[in-house]
């Protein structure tokens, strides 16, 4: 089956391409939701919207970019929206501590990316918890390049800018990590 | 500082031979099952879904209902107050000066 059949399939509401759509791309969409949410179990469940999203808002789609440029686009939206949410509630949490309401603070749990060797655990687990703290399209673009393994060009034509836009996101974001690590060593020397 | 810098860079580098992370097993299915979930809730769309917004606006207006005829009943127990003593002093006024007899022509 390939893309244009797919596309016509799943615009007529066909279980059976859509299944396929799963089976083709879940990983793909997976392993980008994991590297921005940093949580298996909420990136199931952020991964499982991204294909009903897809599936419900198919029949806008014009075919004018690849299918999964388009489901990069939706779960790299879907992501950063939970993600935003989660914080929403981290601070109101934080703000129910200071009237005593809240009961205990939550226990940060560092991030551990299965795809990561063995011998480089900690240190990724101390990049990913600095990716956090960027600016989203930085992260955005940081995540696709560096975790997906995308090409520049890719990335522009899934976060909708130019190349060279791209590059300064990626210089900028290098920059904030690099500053982040500098204090985070120096802070635990 | 030169050790510090070591480790930036390892850390830096520690995603470089990054493996793509796989999707759970039966995540297809888990899909297909929240995707059947979401078509049905759509395809009633007269049911509306409850949110607790509507409990308080629900509340609000029962509030207001009750604080309005309260008020309502306050007042007029006021004005008929004030009528009873209006007409209990006419009355006083009409005893006092006879007015209430029949008069004899």
């Amino acid at each position: 089956m390939n893309e244009i059949q797919l596309i016509q399939a799943l615009q007529q509401g066909d279980k059976n391409a859509f299944s396929f759509l799963v089976q083709t791309y879940q990983h793909m969409v997976f392993n980008t939701v994991l590297s921005i949410v940093q949580q298996q179990e909420e990136a199931e469940d952020v991964a499982q919207e991204v294909f009903v999203q897809a599936f419900i808002s198919i029949t806008k789609f014009r075919g004018d970019s690849k299918i999964s440029t388009w489901l990069y686009r939706i779960a790299v939206t879907k992501a950063l929206d939970h993600q935003r949410k989660k914080k929403s509630k981290k601070r109101f949490g934080l703000l129910k501590n200071v009237f005593g309401i809240g009961l205990q603070e939550e226990m940060v749990a560092d991030f551990y990316h299965p795809g990561v060797q063995l011998e480089n655990k900690e240190k990724s687990a101390i990049l990913f918890k600095a990716l956090q703290n960027l600016p989203s399209q930085q992260r955005v673009a940081f995540t696709l390049i560096k975790i997906e393994g995308l090409n520049y060009e890719d990335t522009s034509i899934i976060m909708q800018i130019s190349i060279k836009a791209i590059e300064s996101l990626m210089h900028r974001a290098k920059l904030n990590l690099r500053n982040q690590l500098i204090n985070y060593y120096q802070s635990n020397k | 500082m030169k050790n510090i810098e070591i480790q930036i860079a390892e850390t830096l580098n520690s995603i470089d031979d990054i493996q793509k992370a796989e999707a759970p097993y039966f995540f297809n299915t888990r899909v297909q099952a929240k995707l059947n979930q979401r078509l049905a809730s759509i395809e009633t769309p007269w049911l509306p879904k409850w949110k607790p917004i509507w409990a308080i606006t629900t509340l609000t207006i029962l509030l207001s209902i009750n604080i309005f005829s309260v008020t309502q009943k306050n007042k007029s127990k006021k004005t008929n107050s004030t009528n009873n003593t209006e007409s209990a002093n006419l009355e006083g006024f009409s005893n006092t000066y006879n007015l209430n007899s029949a008069l004899p022509y």
